[in-house]
């Protein structure tokens, strides 16, 4: 069994960490070699299948942070400003490379959960060494899957949102990290050691591990050839479409979705912590103020909406955690409090009766927010409730030598916003 | 109680305390009591303009806690309802000040935290006096 990941889950984890996952991964797989024979013929076949599993992934990462286009170019060698000439060491290096993590002799052995079609059954007992490599393999496949969100499917060229240190840099500042998982897995030694001594014939071994293998030495020169990879790159993400900061509406209507598709990664999660949970509140109160203000004639059916989001706000009021706010949705929304502030756009008429419309036709994405936060608050654990205060004034708000305690029960759930009745016009009444 | 009296009183209270982080925390939390609770108990159609003070407040007592603040808050002598626009003004034009004050013994976070409640204080201080109602 694998011990824990050592690399925490992030809100957006980096190439860079899914690189150092893969080459834990792999790490340990070296070391349970190591340490330990295999147990089985089966788990040591499983091992060398994974481990061929791993280097071709590996490959197929580094066809992808290089583009098919751009290999292929390669590969035909015509000189131009954008394809250097392939009798370059460093370029003749990498080819060399990518060819031997897919040598067609090193060919993976057939195991007992295979059937003769070549699918495999159960592959739930392959050993530790295999589940090992295998997770390293997805680690790898994970990120060539990130890289390639920066990438047009069509084209291959970047995104115009992809940050400079990627959509400007060399290919091989990506192919170094794929060639530092792929160092600690091209040795043969000691894996074929213990295929010997699980019981695997030496023509097998041979086979499979062949001696001649040339990746150590192609690995080495790629290494050599690249050095190490920029810092900035190993920080890069999934891409993500920019905020558009031009026009206050387009700027509105980008926030509220990126606040809902937080809200939507902390309902995978299950949890989001009190001051997350207000500060969906205050954006809807805002919200609520503003369309009430804006248009006084429908503030009758406004006041429903405005009387739910002040419950929300009184039932979220005392509650405690010592979890911090998730700084990617409080910035949102203090952006949002700034666009929608009256003196932002006191000057520029129009520009506010386009960002008033925004705020109407964004309010079902409002109400997904506070749909989401129901089911979190609800459902939460993490909520710290204070003693009951005694000051008349200050409402439960006085902390100071107060014990919290955890909740024993689930609080109550979020007070679910009921949307006002809709009429002929008033198609902007929702939620907020 | 008038309201110069009560600003006084809170005052001497707050005044106590030797950093300007402290202070401008101190003011602060005042200015989120009282939004909070205009915010809870008006009851028209709208939410009070004060739905422009508390997140921004919430948000600069957060700041300033994790800039490493670390002080008792105050209590609150009661104050008329009818009152409470110019008290929160009040109160927010004290935390400017406050927070907007050079603190030699501030940590390089504090002065950050300061800045950003002067910031936020202005901002706040003039949506709610200027938002319609």
């Amino acid at each position: 069994m694998i011990a824990a990941d050592p690399v925490p889950a992030a809100p957006h984890p980096t190439y860079g960490e899914f690189m150092d996952r893969a080459r834990w991964h792999t790490t340990k797989a070296f070391q349970l070699l190591t340490r330990a024979p295999m147990a089985s013929e089966d788990h040591a076949r499983h091992a060398v299948r994974s481990r061929a599993d791993l280097l071709t992934g590996l490959a197929a990462h580094a066809r992808a942070v290089i583009g098919p286009a751009h290999l292929a170019a390669l590969r035909e060698h015509p000189v131009t400003r954008r394809t250097p000439d392939p009798t370059d060491p460093r370029v003749r290096h990498l080819l060399a490379w990518i060819d031997a993590l897919t040598e067609p002799s090193r060919r993976s052995p057939s195991t007992a959960n295979e059937t003769h079609d070549g699918d495999v059954r159960d592959t739930r007992d392959r050993g530790p060494v295999a589940e090992a490599y295998g997770a390293a393999t997805l680690a790898v496949g994970t990120a060539a899957d990130l890289i390639a969100t920066h990438h047009d499917g069509a084209t291959g060229a970047a995104r115009p949102w992809t940050p400079p240190q990627l959509a400007g840099s060399d290919y091989g500042l990506l192919v170094v990290e794929a060639a530092r998982v792929a160092a600690l897995a091209a040795a043969i030694e000691p894996l074929a050691l213990r295929c010997r001594e699980a019981g695997l014939t030496r023509s097998e071994v041979d086979l499979h591990l062949p001696l001649a293998d040339r990746l150590v030495d192609a690995t080495w020169s790629v290494a050599a050839e690249w050095g190490f990879p920029e810092p900035g790159i190993r920080d890069i993400t999934v891409a993500r479409p920019p905020i558009r900061t031009g026009d206050p509406a387009a700027e509105w209507t980008d926030r509220i979705r990126c606040v809902r598709d937080r809200m939507r990664a902390h309902q995978d999660t299950g949890h989001a912590g009190v001051r997350t949970l207000q500060d969906v509140a205050r954006l809807g109160t805002v919200v609520s103020h503003i369309l009430a203000t804006s248009r006084p004639d429908a503030s009758a059916q406004q006041s429903a909406i405005t009387a739910t989001w002040r419950s929300i706000t009184e039932y979220l009021a005392p509650l405690r955690s010592t979890e911090p706010a998730d700084r990617t949705i409080r910035g949102h929304v203090e952006r949002m409090l700034e666009l929608a502030r009256p003196a932002h756009t006191q000057d520029t008429p129009r520009a506010r009766g386009r960002l008033l419309r925004a705020i109407t036709d964004t309010t079902p994405v409002v109400d997904e927010c506070a749909a989401i936060a129901d089911r979190l608050a609800a459902s939460s654990a993490d909520l710290w409730i204070p003693a009951k205060s005694t000051h008349p004034y200050l409402r439960s708000i006085r902390t100071s030598g107060l014990a919290a305690r955890r909740s024993t029960e689930a609080p109550r759930a979020w007070p679910r916003p009921t949307r006002a009745p809709a009429s002929g016009t008033a198609r902007w009444v929702g939620l907020s | 109680m008038d309201i110069a009296d009560w600003i006084d009183l809170i005052d001497a209270r707050i005044a106590r305390r030797s950093r300007a982080a402290d202070r401008a925390w101190a003011w602060a939390h005042i200015a989120h009591l009282i939004a909070l609770n205009d915010l809870l108990t008006d009851r028209s159609t709208a939410p009070s303009a004060a739905c422009w003070v508390e997140p921004r407040i919430a948000w600069t007592l957060d700041d300033l806690a994790s800039a490493g603040t670390r002080t008792d808050p105050v209590r609150l002598p009661l104050v008329d309802p009818a009152d409470t626009p110019e008290a929160l003004q009040r109160v927010l034009d004290r935390l400017i000040l406050t927070a907007g004050t050079p603190d030699a013994h501030a940590t390089a976070a504090q002065a950050d935290a300061c800045a950003q409640a002067v910031t936020r204080a202005v901002a706040a201080r003039l949506d709610y006096a200027t938002s319609p109602t």
